[in-house]
């Protein structure tokens, strides 16, 4: 796993969401919990398949880096959240909070549409707005 | 590779950010032949984070305000542990105006006399009216939207562009500090309210921190560095400073720099410009330790690395139970407050703070702003994510010896050049002013009908402000550069960044420090016949 992790190519996204995949399932819903009515859990989003999990390290490329030393399958079982550290707990947390976050259903039941482009509204009536606003302003004797 | 002295420029920059920018501009139009080396790179405004969706996870990486957390070629290994503050920066063509919030307040003109009116720290050699017309050039060059007569500013502010009309939840707050009587004014930002020179008319996109995708916001790489290019300036990046050269008499000779590749070179120049923001200029400064300056360029008065002021931080985040877009609008400050901007020595303290309303972010910044995630970090940002704005408190600090930048004995570049370690703790002074701003904004927000106020005070990731480091005066004993930001130690020898700053005023340092280099640019064509060089 580690000679394909370091050598990005075709199989290097598919090894590090192998690698990261039963990561998140341990600890994602112990890291964030869905502690509010009608929201998803952090396991149910990272099983609903690959396609979250790829948009995330296409955004962070690092995460795979941090693939290599993430501990196995087989080990994750005995291991507490407390026992992870350093560089590894700081992308877990990102990689949880980031794959939530961008989640559509998340974003939608968030009420958050995006960064999205929108021409500012008209200028002069802005500024017709502001004469009407600022007038107590100038009555302060402000200096 | 060395230039024979013969191939001598006129004058070499070091660093391409704004002061840099704006050096190398001014010079370029008076016919100099100038060289900038900047240690970043160009960057791709289809690149920025903003194009994507998850543009905050990319955000917390590549463009990380953090330069540790970025990793780019131009960054170099900075210690932070020793302060209570992160230095933040951007290395790269532009230099922090590609990240910066492009919030514009001028500074005031008791902040040039903090030792006259308050009996601290010192007065700077300089006032407001010697920076006025040249605070008018850099707000035309740059692009600055906002709105004439604001009784917080003497008159003749009076920007190019209309301000960026308040949305809804600004227009609350301002009613709110109208029924406090309290002051407020539509912020001044240089971001554009129209198409502007090169920059296109803000869309909102709430991102300015992490570069504009629509180039509505001013950076130097859009404003300044097309035409200085035009006029022949040539502009190395990633080229990163190892240190001013300097002769017998101890006159700057131009510098030595590693290129791309990790090869060492030389520029040889009749005048060198620092302008690598207040770490990166005494970095070199320090890095340019010889036989002849053993403390590093220009440190005769020892003060080079001290005197950082950082400008702490806190938010206050006012929850609504209404509904309305929290993300959106520009990230500049659609609202600025100068209420209580002057000194009251009723309340325990001196100085003050200028306050900035802002948009919050989206819901991985709500999740982050505190450091663990955990039960209730969901509902926090369910509570934040279309409930929430945002005050940016900006507390003066005053300049201490103890708050420093010192080279790392320990860090190294990718070329071997130290890393730096910076000290800088809170004065009880600041933390006294943080706390009481950090009240009055909440009492800012609850007046506009906040049912909930989160404060953060200081935030540790808000170093942007980065001044003091060589600090201008008329005294060589007390200072390391003079009123024109020559070296008085080595008069071919110039600081045009906010290294120069003698206290921090309580705003927004970019408008200043941009004014000082227009200013000290100007003065270098003025007095050119006079310039003492090596070469």
């Amino acid at each position: 796993m580690t000679d394909v992790l370091s050598q990005p190519g075709p199989r290097f996204e598919d090894a590090c969401l192998k690698a990261w995949r039963p990561v998140l399932l341990r600890f994602g819903d112990e890291i964030l919990p869905a502690d509010l009515d009608g929201f998803p859990t952090v396991s149910e989003v990272v099983a609903r398949g690959d396609r979250a999990l790829r948009r995330v390290v296409k955004a962070r490329p690092d995460f795979c880096q941090t693939a290599e030393v993430l501990p196995r399958s087989e080990h994750l079982a005995q291991l507490r959240l407390a026992d992870l550290s350093g560089e590894v707990l700081i992308h877990l947390r990102q990689f949880v909070a980031g794959l939530y976050f961008t989640d559509p259903e998340v974003c939608r039941l968030l009420g958050y549409t995006g960064q999205n482009a929108e021409p500012l509204p008209d200028i002069r009536q802005a500024l017709e707005d502001l004469a009407d606003l600022l007038v107590p302003v100038f009555e302060l004797n402000f200096s | 590779m060395s230039q024979n002295s013969k191939d001598a420029i006129d004058v070499l920059v070091v660093g391409a950010g704004a002061s840099g920018a704006i050096t190398a501009l001014v010079l370029a139009e008076a016919g100099f032949k100038v060289t900038c080396l900047e240690q970043g790179d160009w960057t791709d405004p289809g690149d920025y984070p903003a194009n994507f969706p998850d543009w905050e996870l990319r955000g917390l990486k590549d463009w990380n305000w953090n330069s540790n957390h970025r990793g780019r070629v131009g960054d170099y290994p900075i210690d932070s542990s020793g302060s209570e503050v992160d230095p933040l920066m951007f290395n790269g063509v532009g230099g922090s105006t590609i990240l910066w919030a492009a919030q514009w307040p001028r500074m005031r003109p008791d902040d040039f006399r903090v030792r006259s009116t308050d009996g601290v720290a010192d007065d700077w050699p300089i006032g407001y009216d010697d920076l006025a017309s040249f605070y008018e050039r850099a707000e035309r060059d740059l692009g600055v939207s906002g709105l004439e007569g604001d009784p917080a500013y003497p008159e003749g502010l009076c920007p190019p562009m209309p301000p960026l009309p308040l949305n809804d939840i600004s227009k609350r707050v301002a009613r709110a500090h109208n029924d406090l009587g309290w002051h407020w004014w539509p912020g001044y930002n240089a971001i554009a309210s129209r198409q502007y020179g090169a920059l296109n008319a803000c869309v909102q996109t709430g991102t300015c921190g992490w570069g504009c995708p629509n180039r509505s916001k001013a950076s130097t790489d859009l404003t300044h560095w097309p035409r200085a290019l035009e006029l022949g300036v040539t502009l190395i990046p990633k080229a990163r400073v190892a240190a001013v050269t300097t002769d017998k008499r101890g006159l700057a000779t131009g510098a030595t720099y590693f290129d791309e590749a990790g090869a060492e070179r030389h520029v040889a120049a009749k005048t060198v410009v620092l302008a690598a923001n207040g770490l990166g200029t005494p970095k070199v400064l320090l890095q340019s330790a010889s036989s002849v300056f053993p403390e590093g360029l220009g440190n005769s008065s020892g003060l080079v690395g001290k005197r950082l002021m950082m400008h702490p931080f806190a938010t206050v985040v006012g929850l609504f139970d209404e509904e309305f877009p929290s993300w959106k609008a520009h990230w500049g400050q659609s609202v600025q407050s100068m209420q209580f901007y002057n000194s009251d020595s009723s309340r325990g303290f001196v100085r003050g703070a200028k306050w900035g309303l802002q948009p919050t972010g989206g819901p991985l910044l709500a999740a982050l702003a505190e450091s663990e995630l955990g039960p209730g970090t969901l509902k926090r940002v369910a509570d934040w994510i279309g409930h929430s704005v945002m005050w940016g408190i900006i507390a003066e600090d005053l300049p201490e010896d103890t708050n420093r930048v010192t080279l790392s004995t320990t860090s190294r570049d990718q070329f071997g050049l130290p890393g730096i370690d910076v000290s800088y703790r809170l004065s009880e002074n600041t933390r006294r002013l943080l706390e009481f701003h950090g009240a009055r904004a909440e009492e800012s927000l609850r007046a506009a009908g906040a049912t909930d106020v989160l404060i953060t005070s200081p935030v540790r990731d808000t170093g942007w402000h980065l001044m003091g480091t060589a600090r201008m005066g008329d005294d060589p004993a007390t200072s390391v550069v003079d009123r024109w930001g020559r070296c008085h130690d080595t008069p071919n020898l110039f600081v045009v960044d906010g290294s120069v700053f003698v206290t921090s005023g309580g705003v927004n340092p970019t408008s200043t420090i941009s004014a000082n280099a227009y200013r000290c640019a100007t003065r270098m064509v003025e007095k050119r016949a006079e310039q003492v060089v090596s070469l």
